[in-house]
């Protein structure tokens, strides 16, 4: 074998090793795309379960304070923006911080009727609200963990050669402001 | 121990068969005195064995006496070991279950035992022991293991293991996790539950999650003194696991509690 053969055979093998680690990052990119789509489409559904529970809980609140209508339209505007169709997850995450705001308004309005508090309905839907701000929390750690691998592979080399080729950029994290929904879940035995 | 022992008996059998066939066939065998010697060596140690086995097994019925626990010795079914895939079971041969005490930690069934296994064969044969404890959940999890971060983990990641990376980076250095389901791992490893498996006394733990059983396991035999502490790692591993993760499961902890109230009320 002369040197031109050899030398032809080894930069064909350097070829084809940087092909097939060319294909390996960009379907791990692929995967790692699609996993965070699917864990946001996983927050999406949680958001959706809590914004339906609202409207119950404004209608309970109403039946003991009716007068406090202010707050009432407050939570019906925020709930009616934060279920909207399409906002990614910074968007969502602002939405979704100013019906926290005007909940926590609501929840300050039942402190003041004891009788509400006492109401089994009234429990029944706090601790339903508890437990799908849990679940919204549980998706959003494994939302911003998906996350957070496909961006340290968008920005660290050599894969970020790929991600430039082949257009793969950065993701939003879902980050929201209310301590409730921050907040570690409320374990109940 | 038990092993001893059958060394013991055969050794004196094997001596015994040995004086008889010189005898017979007229060859030069050893002399009386060795014999003697070699049947007092292996009477001994069957005596020593037995002794100690006797010896093992009151300190661990004392120790369920105490305890409330049950002591109910070997398991020839294997019990646990074979509802279990993961390490340390599955591995070698022969496998055995011994030591086994069972009772409840927190209102829940609980259970220790001695796993062994042997690897290799002939010279090359190895035995292994380790000190399993178990904790019954209340409803099935999806496999989940936490291992402590090590030179073998370390190899184990660099040849395709999983990791799961979680939001702490003290966490993320000490443990490795194993888990098929990502989503539920992050629900049941929370903030709150990270925390708790960075305190000393959980430092080092290896467990999984499998079935319907929480597993910690050490090298070596039993050591009653490690069953509690153990333990209470374990019980507050579930303990935090939240609640619409048992929901997701098929169990919800507030209904039960619920019930068991109305039951309580109703009676």
């Amino acid at each position: 074998m002369t040197g031109g053969t050899i030398a032809l055979v080894v930069v064909i093998a350097v070829v084809v090793i940087i092909l097939l680690w060319a294909v390996a990052q960009y379907n791990g990119f692929v995967r790692l795309r699609n996993l965070v789509q699917e864990s946001w489409r996983q927050i999406d559904v949680e958001l959706h379960r809590r914004h339906d529970l609202i409207p119950n809980l404004v209608e309970t609140v109403k039946g003991y304070a009716a007068h406090e209508r202010g707050v009432f339209d407050e939570v019906t505007r925020a709930r009616a923006a934060a279920s909207g169709p399409g906002a990614g997850p910074a968007e969502q995450a602002a939405q979704e911080n100013a019906l926290n705001a005007a909940l926590g308004r609501l929840f300050a309005v039942a402190e003041n009727y004891p009788v509400l508090r006492a109401s089994e309905n009234f429990q029944q839907l706090q601790a339903e609200l508890s437990n799908t701000e849990d679940r919204i929390a549980a998706g959003r750690r494994f939302y911003n963990a998906n996350v957070r691998e496909l961006n340290t592979k968008v920005e660290t080399f050599p894969a970020n050669i790929i991600a430039n080729m082949f257009g793969f950029t950065r993701a939003e994290y879902f980050e929201v402001d209310d301590p409730q929904v921050r907040q570690s879940p409320s374990v109940s035995f | 121990m038990r092993r001893g022992v059958r060394i013991g008996a055969v050794a004196v059998l094997g001596l015994v068969g040995f004086v008889v066939v010189t005898s017979w066939t007229g060859m030069d065998g050893p002399g009386v005195g060795m014999v003697a010697f070699g049947a007092a060596v292996a009477v001994v140690v069957t005596i020593g064995g037995r002794w100690l086995r006797e010896k093992r097994r009151q300190q661990l019925t004392a120790w369920a006496a105490r305890t409330g626990w049950t002591y109910v010795g070997k398991d020839p079914g294997l019990g646990l070991a074979r509802l279990h895939t993961g390490r340390p079971f599955g591995q070698g041969s022969r496998p055995t279950v011994t030591e086994v005490l069972t009772g409840a930690y927190e209102q829940r069934p609980a259970v220790s035992f001695t796993y062994g296994w042997t690897t290799g064969s002939g010279d090359e044969s190895r035995e292994h022991e380790a000190h399993v404890v178990g904790l019954a959940l209340p409803a099935y999890l999806p496999t989940l293991e936490v291992t402590p971060e090590g030179v073998g983990a370390r190899l184990a990641k660099a040849f395709g293991a999983r990791d799961l990376q979680l939001e702490s980076a003290a966490f993320n250095a000490a443990y490795r996790v194993d888990a098929p389901d990502a989503r539920t791992a992050h629900a049941i490893l929370h903030p709150r539950t990270l925390e708790r498996l960075l305190r000393p006394d959980a430092l080092g733990l290896s467990w999984r999650i499998e079935g319907t059983w929480l597993l910690s396991w050490e090298a070596g035999a039993t050591d009653t003194a490690r069953i509690a502490p153990r333990l209470g790692v374990m019980a507050g591993v579930v303990r935090g696991v939240p609640r619409h993760v048992w929901q997701d499961h098929g169990y919800d902890p507030a209904a039960t509690i619920a019930a068991q109230t109305d039951s309580k009320e109703s009676s």
